[in-house]
């Protein structure tokens, strides 16, 4: 089981005050490389130490939640929270360890008959909440699921599943997985575990999906989900994990607005949460309080349509190469996010192998560099013009750079006019294609594919993306899409990572130089948790998946 | 009477026809729909695939279809589901609407219980101690943002006292004494306003009543100080009042959506503030309705208060 994308991040660090106040005080590209997360032999250090010791086990956790899920069903849902919701409740086949390194979980191990068809050996004795065991038929069931999300789900999450033909029992402890073409995808795919639980058979007529669930994870559902208000969990006594889990419940409860979380965690009536970088940085040192950071997956990025017939200024390659010369990135993470942040190709920072060197995008790739840039824009015969950029009105992190990134653009004549937008709203265009430029976040991918797939207009992707956001590229100034489509054809069917990796490698850096996407930076996410919580790091897949690990000290 | 309410009722009736035809379309012509929040992006479903989960949640069909669809299931008692939980609307509201009770009557009560008094005692204390201090009191009351003095309430028992409301609804009826802990600082932030209005609106019409004729006849005849002021000035004084307090409903509704969140209540407001970002028309149609009709039938019953209060005023 390697092929994964192993990472260079770790698990999550506290921040100390001294961190704070060197960053706060350094601007520029060697102090983020001193700043740059502890690699894999520190967490591993770190986790041998703590296994010599005996882990208290007992006592409930209250962690607050900052949006509501809408539902906890496991399949079909596209908000992140919905994972966050349930993810303690499930698992999946496979399953990332911290460091996002592919390990078994509800399979033991699998046998590749063929390119086309993975036998999985399921893990014996595993026991759903319900008391019942883990068999083929369960497995069976939830790829159904999986493949064709029934309500509350929604089918919008198909595309992230790999081509898998069909899943049928082989025996009762294995399971038959046909694909419909050879898929590099499946591994990350079920390691990832957003859209791959597995569920007990016909649970979702066992059971309300949207309030209740049935899994094989380390907590169950005490109770039902309360809508905007609360989930109860309570240990699994039975989980296949020996020890497992060290808490006896965790309790999350749902309050969106971060002033109040600050105010409930102060007060000691929950044990952590989520906070703003400036928050976080303001509530550094607070006694009985720890702050942890890390890089997540979302990273933030410049998005434009390049339609054929439209010959809009971006559409010549060295007006956008100039864009992103133009813009001052370090800047940005040390306006905006208070240091903490990286420089982010088109596969986000952190995610293993897969991703451009940072020092490779600082020095190349991202560099800021305004007289190249005006160098570009004279050679395009582009004075200047404006545009219209449309974002997310909430978080605020999106409109403070909005306007970091106009001010910089207007040192090249581009006239940024900044359009905050609902996320409803935001989507509509977006999807549409009906935009100039978007400045919007990705997320985390199962598979480093989900990063480049919307650069191929015959892959899955090519009528709901390509052909509304790129359909000029192919024929611009400067525009060379052909070597990109067939490297995202080619990546995804090449099974040997060893084969993919340069693959990918390349595929970035054309897409660097095309840039028919400007990818800016990837940001930090801060929890703070109570002293007394400890095992906690923040996931680079944006989940929190440190609960199922965590203990409490008195 | 009989006719006047009849006639009262009607125009209810009538007003929230055309407060959910309003409302109907108001969430419609809001741009995307909650497909476009589950098809954002990079995601790769086909066309196909989005006109079936339109078909799936019930998005299909002209306009006219689907508010006659609603509103027709609406009448059955049937408010439809949730398009992101898929719960019935009407189980969410059942689970809302006890806390918008609540905080609307503690935040009304606050200020009817708090500003009443003070207003008649600045009235009849003016331009000493007390009339200054609840004339500058009611100036800040006036002028603090609710959303900003529920921050502030919150922030500083949490610093101070290491104290916040639950996080959980508790109710009344289970847990009297967690439920008004839990109540206290919203219905006070959301009261502020109202109880600041109240305050200064008894203090100017007491300060014009007990200037006119009869208070004074009323003094001149022998009759207590205290009977003239409550018998007959303040009686007089409330009927503006009472106006001013049912649109003030109105005020502390929105007031209270703000609150919940702040709070972690979740009450009609949080639903429907949420339902409106994730354009999930059910719920954001069932709550404002709701929201519309409690402010109808409250401005409804202030009128009928207008001719217990003073039977001069008739209804005819």
């Amino acid at each position: 089981m390697s092929d994964n994308p192993t990472g260079n991040q770790s698990p999550g660090r506290e921040l100390s005050r001294r961190e704070f106040l060197t960053r706060a005080g350094r601007f520029g590209a060697g102090a983020l490389a001193a700043g740059a997360l502890a690699g894999p032999a520190a967490a591993a250090r770190s986790r041998v130490a703590r296994s010599a010791k005996k882990v208290p086990t007992g006592g409930t956790v209250t962690w607050a939640l900052e949006q509501d899920p809408g539902f906890i069903a496991p399949y079909g849902a596209t908000l992140t929270i919905n994972h966050t919701a349930n993810e303690l409740m499930y698992d999946s086949l496979l399953e990332w360890d911290p460091k996002l390194n592919i390990r078994p979980a509800l399979a033991t191990s699998y046998d590749v008959v063929n390119s086309k068809r993975i036998l999985w050996n399921l893990r014996k004795g595993v026991q759903f909440h319900n008391g019942n065991e883990l068999t083929a038929d369960d497995v069976v069931y939830s790829f159904q699921q999986i493949m064709n999300p029934p309500l509350p789900g929604s089918t919008a999450t198909i595309g992230q599943v790999p081509g898998i033909a069909d899943v049928v029992r082989h025996s009762r402890y294995q399971v038959q997985m046909d694909l419909k073409a050879p898929d590099a995808r499946v591994y990350g795919f079920l390691a990832w575990g957003r859209y791959s639980a597995i569920v007990p058979n016909n649970m979702y007529s066992m059971v309300n999906p949207s309030t209740q669930g049935i899994g094989t994870g380390p907590f169950m559902l005490n109770g039902s989900y309360v809508p905007n208000d609360h989930i109860n969990y309570v240990k699994n006594p039975h989980f296949w994990k020996p020890g497992l889990p060290y808490l006896d419940a965790v309790n999350y409860k749902i309050i969106t607005d971060e002033q109040s979380r600050i105010a409930a965690i102060k007060a000691g009536q929950i044990d952590g949460c989520v906070v703003s970088s400036d928050n976080a940085v303001a509530l550094n040192g607070t006694p009985g309080l720890v702050v942890l950071h890390n890089l997540t997956a979302a990273f933030r990025e410049l998005q434009f349509t390049i339609k054929a017939g439209e010959n809009k200024p971006w559409a010549d390659v060295r007006v956008r190469q100039a864009i992103n010369l133009a813009i001052n990135r370090q800047n940005l993470i040390d306006k905006v996010y208070a240091g903490y942040g990286d420089f982010s190709a088109h596969v986000a920072a952190g995610y293993g192998p897969w991703v451009i060197p940072e020092d490779q995008l600082h020095s190349t790739y991202e560099k800021y560099d305004l007289p190249a840039a005006k160098k570009l824009m004279s050679q395009a015969g582009v004075s200047g013009f404006n545009v219209t950029m449309t974002t997310f009105s909430t978080p605020s992190d999106f409109t403070a750079l909005a306007a970091l990134i106009k001010a910089d653009l207007a040192q090249i004549g581009i006239n940024v006019n900044i359009v905050p937008q609902d996320p409803v709203t935001f989507g509509a265009a977006n999807s549409a294609g009906t935009f100039d430029w978007d400045l919007t976040a990705r997320g985390m991918r199962g598979d480093v594919d989900g990063y480049v797939a919307e650069f191929n207009p015959s892959g899955p992707s090519g009528p709901t993306v390509y052909n509304k956001w790129f359909t000029g590229w192919l024929g611009s100034p400067g525009g060379n899409p052909k070597p990109i489509w067939r490297l995202v054809g080619n990546g995804r069917i090449t099974l040997d990572t060893n084969k993919r990796l340069p693959m990918y490698h390349k595929l970035d850096t054309l897409l660097m130089q095309q840039l028919v996407e400007i990818p800016l930076i990837s940001v930090s996410k801060f929890f703070v948790v109570r002293s007394h919580l400890k095992n906690m790091y923040v996931s680079f897949t944006d989940f929190n998946p440190a609960l199922r690990t965590a203990y409490l000290v008195s | 009477m009989a006719r006047f309410v009849a006639q009262r009722l009607a125009a209810l009736v009538a007003t929230l026809t055309a407060v959910s035809i309003i409302i109907f379309l108001a969430v419609r012509f809001l741009p995307g729909n909650i497909l476009d929040l589950f098809f954002a992006g990079d995601n790769t479903a086909t066309p196909q695939e989005i006109a079936a989960a339109e078909k799936q949640l019930g998005l299909t069909g002209s306009y006219p279809e689907q508010y006659w669809r609603w509103i027709s299931h609406a009448f059955q008692g049937n408010l439809g589901r949730s398009l992101l939980s898929q719960q019935p609307v009407s189980a969410i509201m059942g689970s809302a609407l006890p806390i918008d009770i609540e905080l609307v009557i503690l935040g009304i009560g606050l200020a009817l219980v708090v500003g009443v008094p003070l207003g008649v005692l600045s009235a009849v204390r003016r331009d000493k101690g007390v009339d200054y201090f609840s004339r500058v009191a009611g100036l800040v009351g006036i002028s603090v943002p609710s959303f900003w003095l529920a921050t502030l309430l919150l922030i500083f028992t949490s610093r101070v006292f290491h104290w916040v409301p639950s996080l959980s609804y508790v109710s009344f009826f289970k847990h009297p004494i967690a439920n008004l802990e839990e109540f206290a600082l919203p219905a006070l932030s959301i009261s502020v306003f109202t109880l600041a209005l109240v305050m200064r609106l008894v203090r100017a019409t007491m300060l014009e009543v007990l200037n006119l004729d009869y208070v004074r006849t009323a003094r001149a005849k022998g009759v207590r100080r205290r009977a003239v002021l409550v018998r007959h000035a303040l009686r007089n004084a409330l009927i503006p009042v009472v106006t001013v307090a049912g649109f003030e409903v109105g005020t502390i509704i929105v007031g209270a959506a703000i609150a919940e969140i702040i709070f972690g209540l979740p009450g009609v407001g949080y639903q429907i503030i949420h339902a409106i970002f994730q354009r999930d028309y059910p719920v954001v149609q069932a709550a404002a309705l709701i929201i519309a009709a409690t402010f109808i039938v409250v401005n409804f019953a202030v009128d009928l208060l207008y001719g217990l209060l003073d039977p001069r005023i008739t209804v005819a």
